[in-house]
């Protein structure tokens, strides 16, 4: 909370989600949005978990260049179930399954989603293919990288992958129908007066998101069931001796899971949008190019999947439309971290834990987005291609851009979440940590795979050491970034402050409403009348004349 | 999600509630298109490099059976959406009649499904290591058909019987079959 700010003592609401019914029952089988968010939440941990785990085992076995730790078979296991668990089963249903699911209605002031049952069912879905994967991980593991390239996954591969790939094919649907009920909810639930240039940025986001998850999803889908297809039936899409082709496979692949780093990414956006015009408390500068930004990232983002296979031997002239095209997504990228800057130029800062995770995130996104650029250089990528360099730069922008994101967002709705407030001088050091312990992990990783370290191999040279032992040290330096905000937030549900409805305050339309909100979300129906971000006439903030000084939207005029 | 019928809670009014449900379903066709779209792609790259293979595996089907079971399908489909609507617009004694249709058609199709399935087990088009060894030999025999007896060549249009025939027969004797098999383990 901001200091200097005086709050009349904020109260729990009598009644509200978490206490309407109680049971067993009414969570397993709710379609309240809020608390089908919570199962999420729970979920999601839960991979995020077992993803970390993985990852502990490699960093520790990388700490000796023979590997200290496990066979090369194994080795290969760990890596690939730390993708996959992480990527399906924790990045992208993160921020749009927990987040988005509690906050999309309650921000654009509906009841809830259009299709509640749907999203119960999504969650269930979700739940059937995280046991299949799980199942997979269990009986003999999963060797073949989270990529699945054939005719490795369809064929050689001894391990698990038939029951992996059918789990992530069902997955697929839990995605699908959350990005079909966050499109139609935005198109038709919003409240009288919220018009589609008054909606947080965090719902054009999710927009955006939403439309990778319908248009890209279903492709990722049929290619993995075609390649346990030809596992099982030995039928020949990709396998070559069958007059398969493999490379068909990766653009199938890549054609889904390039724009899935943009659902993973991209919420992240819209929850420093979010945060920083909150706590600058200054409307976000450029708000419309914000928006557009997101939608054209979506759009760039389906055009540009053949970067990942430059050197497949794909032709020449497809290769520098792709470099271009890629070159290209760099510009909505920038137009955000541009407008975040100015937002926070001459704003009122206050330096509450959410706004340390949203600067964290404008940091680590910059120096992953620009080396992401270095990698859609035809000429760069033949020498950094798989190399750690790869995998430092796609680290940057999921861990350090997207979990960030997940973890600031977290902070920030917590009071909505729970209504009770997390303990502030603890999470500003645990967000500290974090962002210490992630550049210590990952950064001398860019320097391991510019020296030439490739990516998957359980062993390298002895002159590499010291800087794998520096990423292993900052790997547990970053286990503590995360055990800790999971220890005291779940404190703080119990023995937490009340929150009170707008403890920021923040000018959207989920503070309007009690913390924790009602089951119904509000008690009565909100009418909008102002334009999105707009501190100067919204006395109902309590930022009254000289509580707080209030900057102008634009830096200057 | 009712054409008519009573306001789920989330809805504000009924207009309201039928631009969801209208809105949800057109998306979700779009993400079946994806999801085939995938299929279909896979399935024009393929043949379009295994031209003559696919030629000769589509003049094995039978063209009948396949034209009455499209048939029936839609039909079916059209009898189901119309026992949907008698059941929304209260026609009592329709639905019955097309709930029954509907049935009598998905028994014709499993019947017509039944023979046609039956002669591909009989050829051993079943998938598993039998497909492997049938495929291989329709790629090899592919490559060796000569130009004028392709199924698809221009001038023709459809090849001889005689000639359809003597391919069908190369490709079902056992001799193929053994040879290809023997020459699969060894090429692992």
């Amino acid at each position: 909370m901001s200091e200097g700010l005086v709050l009349p003592v904020a109260k729990q609401p009598h009644e509200h989600y978490l206490n309407a019914t109680y049971g067993i029952r009414s969570w397993l089988l709710t379609t309240d949005h809020k608390r089908i968010a919570l199962l999420y939440l729970a979920s999601v941990t839960f991979f995020f978990f077992i993803g970390g785990f993985f990852a502990t085992l490699i960093r520790i076995h990388l700490l000796t260049p023979a590997g200290a730790l496990v066979s090369p078979e194994t080795y290969n296991k760990l890596f690939t179930m730390h993708g996959v668990a992480m990527i399906f089963f924790f990045l992208i249903p993160s921020i749009p399954a927990v987040l988005g699911n509690f906050l999309i209605p309650l921000m654009i002031g509906a009841k809830d989603l259009a299709f509640p049952k749907l999203n119960l069912l999504s969650w269930y879905i979700y739940l059937v293919g995280g046991a299949f994967v799980l199942y997979s991980f269990s009986t003999g593991g999963l060797d073949t990288g989270w990529t699945f390239y054939t005719p490795l996954s369809s064929i050689y591969s001894n391990s698990a992958v038939t029951p992996a790939v059918l789990g992530i094919f069902i997955n697929g649907f839990s995605s699908i129908l959350t990005g079909l009920n966050f499109v139609v909810t935005i198109h038709t639930m919003r409240a009288p007066g919220m018009t589609w240039f008054r909606l947080p940025l965090f719902v054009w986001a999710h927009y955006a998101t939403s439309l990778i998850m319908i248009l890209g999803t279903p492709v990722l889908a049929i290619t993995l069931l075609l390649v346990g297809l030809e596992r099982m039936l030995h039928l020949g899409f990709f396998n070559p001796a069958l007059g398969g082709d493999p490379i068909l496979f990766q653009h199938l692949f890549w054609f889904y899971s390039h724009p899935a780093v943009y659902i993973m990414v991209l919420p992240a956006m819209g929850v420093v949008s979010e945060i920083i015009p909150a706590l600058a408390r200054k409307p976000i500068f450029g708000y419309s190019f914000i928006a557009g930004s997101s939608i054209a990232i979506a759009v760039i983002g389906f055009l540009v999947w053949a970067h990942h296979m430059f050197v497949t031997g794909e032709s020449t002239y497809a290769a520098l439309a792709f470099s271009f095209l890629s070159y290209l997504v760099a510009i909505p990228s920038a137009v955000k971290v541009f407008n975040w800057t100015s937002t926070l130029y001459k704003g009122a800062i206050s330096w509450d834990t959410p706004m340390i995770y949203a600067l964290g995130f404008i940091g680590l996104f910059l120096i992953g987005g620009l080396t992401g650029l270095f990698l859609a250089c035809l000429g760069i990528v033949i020498h950094v291609h798989d190399t750690y360099f790869v995998v430092a730069h796609f680290h940057y922008i999921m861990v350090g851009g997207a979990v960030m994101g997940y973890v600031g967002g977290l902070h920030f709705w917590w009071p909505k979440i729970t209504g009770k407030m997390y303990p502030e001088a603890i999470s500003r050091l645990a967000a500290i940590i974090l962002f210490v312990g992630f550049n210590l992990t990952f950064f001398p990783q860019f320097i391991l795979g510019y020296l030439g370290m490739p990516r998957r191999y359980h062993s390298y040279p002895p002159e590499f050491q010291v800087l794998n032992v520096l990423s292993t040290a900052g790997a547990s330096i970053l286990a503590l970034g995360y055990l800790l905000p999971m220890a005291y937030l779940i404190w703080s549900m119990r023995y937490g402050e009340a929150a009170g409805p707008n403890p920021w305050p923040a000018t959207g339309l989920e503070w309007q409403t009690d913390s924790p909100p009602p089951t119904e979300n509000f008690h009565v129906t909100p009418v909008v009348t102002w334009e999105p971000y707009d501190f100067k006439s919204r006395p109902d903030l309590g930022l009254a004349a000289g509580a707080q000084p209030l900057a102008p939207a634009h830096g200057d005029d | 999600m009712h054409r008519t019928g009573e306001l789920y809670g989330q809805f504000e009014t009924l207009e309201q509630q039928k631009e969801t449900a209208t809105l949800g379903m057109w998306i979700f066709l779009v993400t079946e298109v994806l999801f085939f779209g995938g299929l279909f792609l896979t399935y024009t790259i393929n043949r379009h490099y295994y031209f003559t293979a696919f030629g000769v595996g589509g003049n094995m089907l039978d063209l009948t059976m396949g034209t009455a079971n499209t048939f029936v399908l839609i039909a079916s489909s059209f009898t189901m959406a119309m026992s949907v609507w008698t059941a929304q617009t209260s026609r009592k004694n329709l639905l019955p009649i097309f709930l029954m249709l509907t049935l009598i058609l998905g028994g014709v199709f499993l019947g017509i499904k039944y023979v046609e399935y039956k002669q591909k087990y009989d050829h051993h088009l079943i998938p598993g290591p039998s497909l492997i060894l049938l495929t291989e030999s329709i790629i090899r025999r592919g490559e060796t058909i000569p130009r004028n007896s392709r199924p698809n060549a221009r001038k023709s249009g459809k090849p001889s019987a005689p000639r359809t025939r003597r391919i069908r027969r190369a490709l079902w004797s056992p001799s193929t079959l053994t040879h290809n098999s023997t020459s699969r383990c060894t090429s692992r």
